[in-house]
């Protein structure tokens, strides 16, 4: 694992992290900071399931 | 009762009553259409009715119902697939009308409910009504060919 494919990888999470923030905000009812942090963590969990998940699809 | 509690009313009596005849009676091929289209009907109701009951709760309800109603269905069609391989099920026009039935429902919510959050998450309940329907009537007749080898 060399510098270009961890920028890959560390893109690639951020990229789900984002996505899944923004689903998360778009979803809830209210939104102030302990909505925040709690959407944050979870998507940082889904992003890396989301990474591990489609390197699964792609290697079949 | 206002407009709304009408038209879940008529959706859940006429849609959810046909789709639960249709899983209660019959051949296999056409119950595992009825139970896919149930939970297509159930959506649009819910949404319908909290707008007329003004609970937004009910959202979180019909988001539930269109995610989880066609995974339900893909299990349906993964373990019954030995079953429904020679016969397979056809029901495209059953299908486009649940998956109209919705959309209209989505659209005439989503004009009702102005720009702001709760209408991007309408749009997200709609697009998981309509494309997790059509991806679960798809996987109902045409079988899972594609990806048993995995």
């Amino acid at each position: 694992m060399n510098v270009r494919t961890t920028l890959l990888a560390v893109g690639e999470v951020l990229a789900w992290w984002a996505a899944l923030v923004v689903l998360w905000l778009m979803l809830i009812s209210t939104v102030y900071t302990l909505e925040w942090v709690v959407g944050a963590c979870a998507a940082g969990v889904g992003a890396l399931t989301a990474r591990a998940g489609r390197r699964t699809v792609v290697r079949r | 009762m206002n407009g709304w509690i009408l038209a879940a009313t008529v959706v859940l009596a006429v849609g959810l009553g046909t789709t639960l005849w249709g899983v209660a009676t019959g051949p296999l091929k056409r119950r595992v259409v009825a139970q896919n289209l149930s939970t297509a009907m159930v959506c649009p109701g819910l949404l319908l009715l909290s707008q007329g009951y003004s609970r937004t709760a009910y959202v979180d309800l019909a988001l539930l119902m269109a995610l989880l109603g066609p995974v339900g269905t893909l299990v349906f069609a993964r373990l019954l697939a030995g079953e429904l391989a020679d016969d397979p099920p056809r029901a495209r026009g059953p299908t486009w009308a649940a998956a109209g039935v919705g959309a209209v429902v989505v659209l005439v919510l989503c004009a009702v409910t102005g720009p702001g959050r709760s209408l991007v998450k309408l749009l997200i309940v709609g697009a998981l009504l309509v494309g997790g329907n059509l991806v679960a009537s798809r996987a109902l007749s045409h079988g899972f060919a594609e990806v048993s080898r995995g």
